[in-house]
């Protein structure tokens, strides 16, 4: 049985993210699980946005962070952060006003969204269609990368080091000891023992959670996306979101392709199904046809769906929970991808040292049994 | 087919990826049906994989020496055709419902 600092459950952009600054703090013995390939859950199904126009101070201060990290990686483990902005679109005066306080709070946190004019936004992304809007909000620090290429990244960049990463290997049991603090970890292929171990397995989180007799508030909820055939690279940069339009967002990959959804239904129900639909594709195609009116015209290639799992109030659970030495770092709801590298960070600096100045607390999972809840985060792209 | 003529041979025809890409990711570890369409794209362009996936498995089985059922073809996503958005989209001018 092989003995091991800290188990990482689930290879998705967290837990390899975790793993990485595990390393950079000189923990040497980590071991990622993943059951299938690294990023094949919903890290390699997401919409590749990254942005820090969000509503709420913790989660503002989160992306800052992240997107300075985002920048580093891109360097460091060789894939492209492509910051080419988010634009949120205005259609009433509210809707513009609620916007520009939600701006106040970006800038007083660093975050440079700009209030831009409907022709402003044009110059933007130039197929807009801007003539019912009121204004729209751009912040040019935000961006995209390409989900695969980031996994596949961290993956070259374990083998060179310490961080042991194992595709195809399902977690069985996780075993505690009689005073309640973990003992070891079975997999389908061996076992390890060890004191820490990271729920990082997504919308497979609630298993991990059970294996320890732990009922995780987390649900998995079906999300889905399209992707058209690909057209001439720069048509559209910005990651476009209308929150008009059933809250789309949609942008261009470096591939050409416009990829992009709608927010999940409210009478949509939790489920491990992905089956795609219909209905789906209907709607994404009404909204895209309103946002930029030349859409009509592509043709959907790929249609797909993922998981948003989701937390009872839409942000995440991070931190040690229940048993000692176990951290979750799951429910995102829907933006995991884009805050990983500073879940990785915070999460890191909690196994090591036992405090981040992250804003961690924001996100400690105990606030559900507490019935602390928090404003959800704005859940799209 | 000689050894000389790999590379030249276009496997995906929407893609341009070619059999030498192929066998490369495949010999990087990309050793999956679903990792090679991730890693080159092959199989990802308009005809959804008709004409290269088969073609994939058959590169896919002779380079890890295994049968070719041993070899799963990525899961199909809808639509089997691409399928202009207008059409799904209903009547033209029609917005958001």
């Amino acid at each position: 049985m092989k003995s091991r600092d800290v188990i990482i459950i689930g290879g998705g952009s967290t837990g390899l993210s975790i793993a990485y600054y595990l390393s950079k703090f000189g923990v040497d013995d980590v071991s990622v699980l993943e059951m299938n390939y690294v990023g094949s859950g919903s890290t390699g199904r997401c919409g590749t946005g990254i942005r820090a126009q969000f509503a709420d101070e913790a989660t503002i201060k989160m992306m800052k962070h992240a997107e300075g990290e985002w920048r580093e990686l891109a360097e460091e483990i060789g894939f492209e952060f492509r910051q080419t902005g988010y634009l949120y679109l205005h259609h009433t005066e509210e809707e513009l006003n609620q916007y520009r306080q939600i701006k106040e709070l970006q800038n007083s946190l660093g975050v440079p969204t700009e209030i831009l004019t409907p022709t402003e936004a044009r110059e933007l992304c130039e197929p807009l269609d801007v003539s019912k809007l009121t204004g729209a909000s751009y912040n040019p620090e935000d961006g995209k990368a390409h989900p695969f290429e980031v996994v596949t990244g961290f993956k070259k960049y374990f083998q060179e080091g310490n961080v042991e990463l194992r595709e195809n290997v399902k977690v069985v049991e996780v075993e505690l000891r009689k005073e309640g603090r973990l003992k070891k970890v079975e997999t389908a292929d061996g076992t390890y023992e060890t004191e820490v171990l990271v729920n990082a397995a997504g919308g497979w989180a609630p298993a991990v959670g059970e294996m320890m007799g732990l009922d995780l508030p987390v649900e998995p909820y079906r999300h889905q996306a399209i992707i058209t055939e690909p057209f001439k690279p720069g048509t559209i940069e910005p990651m476009v979101i209308s929150m008009k339009h059933e809250s789309a967002y949609l942008t261009q990959t470096e591939r050409g392709g416009i990829i992009g959804g709608v927010g999940t239904p409210e009478d949509e129900r939790p489920t491990y199904d992905t089956t795609e639909t219909l209905d789906f594709e209907e709607r994404v195609s009404r909204a895209f046809t309103a946002i930029i009116p030349s859409l009509k015209y592509a043709r959907i290639l790929r249609h797909w769906a993922g998981y948003y799992a989701t937390s009872p109030d839409g942000n995440p659970l991070l931190g040690e929970y229940k048993v000692p030495g176990h951290y979750l770092a799951a429910g995102y709801s829907g933006h995991g991808y884009m805050m990983a590298p500073s879940v990785g960070e915070g999460i890191a600096e909690l196994i090591t040292s036992g405090e981040t100045e992250l804003p961690l607390d924001y996100y400690d999972p105990e606030r559900i049994d507490r019935g602390e809840l928090r404003d959800a985060a704005v859940q799209m792209g | 087919m000689s050894e000389e003529r790999a590379g030249e041979t276009i496997i995906c025809r929407c893609r341009d990826v070619t059999e030498e890409e192929i066998v490369e990711a495949i010999h990087q570890g990309y050793d999956t049906m679903e990792l090679v369409k991730r890693k080159t794209k092959v199989g990802t362009g308009t005809c959804g994989g008709r004409t290269c996936l088969p073609l994939v498995q058959r590169i896919l089985a002779r380079e890890k020496g295994v049968n070719l059922t041993e070899i799963d073809l990525p899961r199909e996503r809808a639509p089997i055709v691409p399928l202009p958005i207008r059409y799904v989209a209903g009547e033209e001018g029609r917005s958001s419902r």
